[in-house]
């Protein structure tokens, strides 16, 4: 009974080991070669400011995406003023647009609102992805354009806002 | 065990949040102080019989700013007096200034043109709004109080300073 009860206890934590070795799933999690990356993290934007004069600049930036592993991962789109730039207490509303540079990746997976058109990130904007990118990673030009106040003046300054692009895997 | 694999699985949500880039975005909106008067020579007339003079209005004031603090300054040449001079002699005949704010009270603070006054000293207006891009127009109006002696009679001038700062 006691040799019973001494393999029962090992098999519990074989299994155990295993289930936990099956957790282990980090290496899903942490896929090679994932990153995320800008070839400017700062970005200026002049304004006419005479009322009628929009901005608007279709590859204010590029974003690079990388990721070697097969998985479904999403990149998200977020703004610390909620998609606006701020000076003190005046704001000025932002929008911004993801468009593939080279049409070599058809791992997007889905529509996405960011991609379809200009967006403000009042709330985080995300793009689907499953599989590999290539090895140089697949590359988007990121637009940023701001409306003219019809007639009207915004008040001078500059303004700022942080955007982040964070990677996420499942 | 499911507790654990809970952890497990709330630490791959943290660590997939890892990969992030920020990017500061900075706009600079451009700045618009302007001050303008429909024209540069205001020519009166006085009859020279002792009445006022009384020219409402004379002209206007455009303002436009892009910053919401901003002060209109005026000032003239010799006190806020006509000059005129004749071989070693001068000769003043003080004059009187007032613009009107009236049809735009939200966006002005202090106005010490409002009424009558002579720019002895510069006078202030005090805005505390933007101004439309085509600026606000507000009349301004000259006056020449009654008297009782005769100018010399000839051509007097002065030159009326308007400036535009952010506060």
């Amino acid at each position: 009974m006691r040799k019973w009860w001494v393999i029962a206890g090992l098999l519990l934590l074989i299994s155990g080991a295993v289930w936990a070795n099956n957790v282990t799933i980090n290496a899903t999690v942490l896929p090679a070669d994932a990153n995320i990356f800008f070839d400017s993290y700062q970005w200026n934007i002049p304004l006419v400011n005479d009322g009628a004069t929009p901005y608007q600049n279709d590859q204010q930036g590029v974003m690079t995406v990388k990721s070697g592993s097969t998985w479904i991962f999403h990149i998200q789109f977020s703004s610390a003023n909620l998609g606006y730039v701020i000076q003190g207490t005046d704001k000025i509303a932002y929008y911004v647009k993801v468009t593939e540079l080279a049409d070599s990746y058809g791992g997007i997976i889905m529509s996405s609102d960011i991609m379809n058109g200009y967006v403000q990130l009042t709330s985080s904007k995300t793009i689907q992805f499953i599989g590999k990118t290539p090895k140089n990673g697949a590359r988007f030009a990121v637009g940023i354009k701001v409306n003219a106040l019809a007639g009207q003046f915004y008040e001078s300054g500059a303004y700022a806002d942080t955007m982040t692009v964070t990677f996420f895997v499942f | 065990m499911k507790k654990f694999l809970a952890f497990v699985f709330v630490g791959l949500l943290v660590c997939s949040g890892a990969w992030a880039a920020n990017v500061t975005i900075t706009a600079t909106a451009s700045q618009v102080l302007s001050v303008a008067t429909g024209s540069t020579t205001w020519s009166v007339t006085l009859d020279n019989t002792g009445t006022a003079l009384a020219v409402s209005p004379v002209d206007s004031l455009t303002v436009k700013s892009s910053k919401h603090a901003y002060t209109v300054t005026f000032s003239s040449s010799d006190a806020g007096q006509l000059k005129m001079t004749s071989g070693t002699d001068s000769y003043y005949i003080p004059y009187l200034i007032k613009v009107d704010t009236t049809g735009w009270s939200s966006g002005v603070t202090t106005n010490n043109l409002s009424d009558y006054v002579q720019l002895a000293t510069g006078k202030t207006i005090v805005f505390s709004a933007r101004t439309p891009v085509a600026g606000k127009s507000f009349p301004i109006s000259f006056k020449i109080n009654e008297y009782a002696d005769y100018y010399e009679d000839g051509p007097y001038t002065a030159t009326l300073t308007i400036g535009i700062s952010a506060n």
